[in-house]
Order: C-alpha cells, then structure tokens, then sequence
C-alpha cells in the first residue's frame, strides 16, 4: 500500500488516510488529553508524509510507522507545552510506560469487531451502556433520562459488560495498549 | 472454570458499579478486599476494564470526522504548487495594510460606528494564512477555517486567521474569486477587498477586486450580499447596496460611486466553471473571456474579424476545440504561432 504512496497515488493516500484516522486522534488523544490538540498533530502528520512520500521507506509496517510517528509527535507536544500542562511530568512518564511497546498497536479493524460486539447487545441494554460510556452519564442520570429504576442500569450493565468482555476476549492482546 | 465460581459468588453489579465510578465508600472497601484475596480475582476485574478501555476508545474514534480532516488535507497537499504561508507573527506586507484599514476604521469610530471597529478589534489577530495563486493557476475549492469553501482565480491572494475568532470572519481579497460561505447568523462573514467591503450571512457570490483595474465587482449567485464602500464619502450618497441573484454591485475606485445593476454576463464565473455562453457576443469579447480563462493570447490578422458575432455554447471544452468551433463557424484558419493563437481570413488567403 505505502508503495503507492511513494509513487503519489492520492486515492491510496486517501484509502489509508480514512482507515487511521479516527484510530489515530483517539490514541492521541489518549496521550495528551486534548481532543483539538490530538487533530491537529494527526492532521499535521499526514501532511508530513504526503510531502515527504518520496524518501519515506517502511521497515516494519505501516501501522507500526503511523503509531510510532503520532506517538513521537504527541511526546514534543508535551515537550513543547510543558508550562500549560499541569501534569506533563506525569504524562510523559505515562506515555514511556504504557506506549514502549510497538507490538501493541490495535488493528483499525478491532473497530468493526467491536462495534459487532455493541449491536449483538440487546436495544435497550445498548442504550444504557452507550450513555454510560460514550456521553459518560452516572448511573442515576441514565435512570432518569429513562425512566427506569437505578437497579435496572446497575443489571444492564453488568450484563453488557459480561457479554461484551466474553466476545471481545479473543482481543485482549490489544487491550495491553490501552 | 475457577474464576466463574468466583464471580458468581462475588457480585457481578457490584463490580460493574466499581468499574464505573458508582460505588461508595462501603461497596468500594468490599470490591477492594475481595481483589486482594486472589490473582484470579484481580485478574478477572483487570480483563473487564481494558475491554471498556477500548471500548471507550473506539467511542472516541468516532467523535473524530474523518470526512471533514480530508477535505482540510487535501486543500493542504492539492494543488501541490499552492503556496500556503503561516505567519506566526504577522508580516510586514499584512501589517502595512491593517493599518491601511485601521485608519479608515478610526475614521468610522469619529462617525459613530463603534460597533464595527470593536468587531474588528477582537478579531485578534495572530497567525494568518495566504493562498497565492500563480498567473495561470485557479485554486480549486480551497476550505476556510469555518468550513466556507473558496475558490481562488489566477494571479489572487487571500489573507484568513487560521481561526475566526471575535463576532466576525474577516478575511481580505485580491483579486478574483468565488465564496461559498457557510451560514453562520451569528457571525458573519466580512471580505475586504480593495475599496469596498463584502458583508454576507451564508450564500455564495463572485467577487472581483484586481488591485489594477478600476472597479471591485460583486456578483451574487445565491442568497443576499450586503456591499459597502470604504470611502467616506460617496458622490451619489450610496454607501451601500443589498445585493439579490443575478445582480451586480460596482465600485469605481476612482469616482468612489457605488451602483447596482442586473447582471447581464452569463460567463462571469466561467473562469472557475469552464462553461461559457455566447448570445451574439462579438468575437473581440469572446476571445477577451477566454483569453482570461485559459490563459492564451489569441489574436486576428484583420480586425474586421472582431465584428463577427458568435452564438455558441460550450461546457467544459479546451481551448483548442473551443477556438476549431469558431474557426469552422466562421471559416477562419487558425494558427498558433510562439504560443499566440491566430485568425485569418481563409477565404481571402485561399479561395480568391
């Protein structure tokens, strides 16, 4: 794939583009903890490699590169942002700890598994899961919101994170990166 | 086998409540002793958080619209001779003429304006980009920080702020191009170019403000364009005009008189289009249109030949083919000779 990169092929660039790029802002994001910060560095490094497509030669594999680049260009930011974060210190050593590993980058495709996994969940149970962990609501405002009891959300999620752990286990390797 | 005896002897709710930040001091004692009790244990609970780490990650994924960064990317890297400059501290040519309108926007505040000198105040400037167009280059749907799409004709520049920050978007024209802006009620969307200023809500329109010539155009292709004169005092008391589609407004630069009027030229986007529409338009004029689209010199050996009148249509047709139709329309022979384009008169050199 990246062969045609090299030789300017835009539609590659744009088929690579779109299969990394949400992948990449949320592992930014992981990072520095800044959402506009995390697109900015991302967009800034297809940039980078769009310009310099010629001289760029991929020794291991192109996932690997593109962590491994946004990894290094999230550590400047800190770097360079150091008296605006409170907590660089403690970001940068979180970053050398969790991130050494370039084995444990996830596959962009762990996303479909794991979207597969959410819609096998029943309706409602899925509901109540996405509001807890994608809008991230507590429990007692979810019951509210649906007017159900707290003990209901309490079971639903349980559930849902039984049955999502059992599908998801085959996964777990990757896990390790987050 | 081992580790599902356990979970079901401990309570599932009760760890999925832990995991989520819902226990209180009490529940939070009993989850923690009974993670020290076994590896298995921990293990158990270690597994359940990575999955919703991920999960949460995946969730986060999709907040980011791919979609959108392309469109940014892509204005970045095509055309690849574009020429974006990012000035972190503002230069010396767009400092000369900040204060160029500064002066005239003092002016306004003595008249009483203030509201518009405070918008531009706050329009804090910091890093302003340029897109330059070559003399043969026509950038092609260029995104603005709003997400209003331009597009810039040749031998153009536009000056933006990287961000649109304050009341307004202001960002400054020379030359041509057509605006697409995207609707914002609440912060409209100010193009300053040369004498006169572009004030619109969302809509799209052609502008044409060439430092050398005389005139600062405005054509509306869809919604209201408000066109206001910087000069401060204008001959005809007009100091702006309320622009519909399919009208046009004028500024002289030098009479500073500011008009309206219909639009009466069906190809005053045909440099960004390539469509052109010719009704009886005599051929001097066609080749002027064309020489500026394509940026060819095109001339005739007899200048009767300018009287001719073509009635033709084309849609996106080189230059070549465009000028072959009106060689056969007319029976001319055409020539190219040092990248000039030239008609003469067949018959005469020929036939007789």
């Amino acid at each position: 794939m990246f062969e045609r990169i090299n030789k300017s092929d835009e539609k590659a660039f744009e088929i690579l583009f779109h299969e990394y790029y949400g992948i990449l802002c949320s592992f930014a994001t992981k990072l520095i903890h800044d959402d506009v910060a995390a697109e900015e560095i991302v967009q800034e490094f297809y940039v980078k490699i769009w310009e310099k497509r010629e001289q760029i030669s991929i020794e291991t594999s192109v996932k690997n590169y593109f962590f491994r680049s946004v990894k290094n260009l999230c550590l400047n930011f800190i770097h360079h942002n150091k008296t605006k974060i409170a907590h660089a210190q403690k970001l940068l050593s979180e970053v050398e700890n969790n991130f050494s590993d370039d084995n444990n980058y996830p596959e962009p495709d762990i996303y479909e598994k794991i979207e597969e996994s959410i819609n096998f969940l029943p309706e409602k149970r899925r509901e109540i899961f996405r509001l807890s962990r994608q809008d991230g609501l507590k429990y007692q405002e979810i019951a509210q919101k649906l007017n159900i009891s707290i003990k209901t959300v309490e079971t639903q999620m349980s559930l849902a994170i039984k049955t999502l752990r059992d599908k998801l286990k085959n996964y777990t390797s990757f896990f390790l990166f987050f | 086998m081992k580790e599902n005896m356990n979970i079901e002897f401990f309570n599932r709710e009760l760890l999925a409540k832990y995991l989520c930040n819902e226990v209180n001091s009490h529940e939070k004692l009993e989850v923690e002793t009974w993670l020290n009790q076994s590896v298995e244990n921990r293990e158990e609970l270690d597994q359940s958080r990575k999955m919703l780490d991920t999960v949460d990650a995946y969730y986060k994924a999709g907040s980011f619209n791919s979609e959108v960064a392309w469109n940014h990317i892509k204005a970045k890297i095509n055309p690849p001779q574009m020429k974006v400059i990012q000035r972190k501290n503002i230069g010396k040519e767009v400092v000369t003429r900040f204060y160029k309108y500064a002066a005239i926007i003092v002016f306004a505040v003595l008249l009483g304006s203030a509201g518009y000198y405070f918008g531009f105040r706050n329009n804090d400037i910091k890093i302003y980009s340029e897109i330059i167009s070559t003399p043969t280059q026509v950038i092609n749907k260029y995104i603005l920080p709003d997400g209003s799409v331009v597009t810039l004709n040749s031998n153009s520049k536009l000056i933006f702020p990287k961000h649109f920050k304050g009341e307004t978007r202001e960002v400054t024209i020379e030359g041509e191009a057509f605006f697409d802006v995207k609707p914002n009620a609440e912060k409209p969307f100010i193009i300053n170019a040369g004498n006169a200023q572009v004030k619109v809500v969302g809509t799209s329109f052609n502008v044409c403000a060439y430092p050398e010539t005389e005139t600062v155009e405005v054509v509306v292709e869809t919604g209201k364009v408000q066109v206001i004169s910087k000069f401060n005092e204008t001959i005809n008391g007009e100091n702006e005009v309320l622009l519909v589609p399919g009208e046009k407004g004028t500024l002289f630069n030098k009479s500073s008189v500011l008009e309206k009027s219909e639009n009466r030229n069906p190809n005053y986007l045909a440099w960004k289009t390539r469509d052109f529409i010719f009704n009886d338009i005599p051929l001097n004029e066609v080749f002027t249109c064309l020489e500026k689209t394509y940026h060819v010199k095109i001339e005739v050996t007899d200048p009767g030949l300018n009287d001719l009148k073509l009635n033709a249509q084309f849609d996106k047709k080189p230059i070549d083919f465009i000028l072959n139709v009106v060689g056969l329309t007319f029976n001319l022979e055409l020539k190219v000779e040092n990248e000039q384009y030239i008609f003469s008169n067949h018959i005469n050199n020929e036939n007789n």
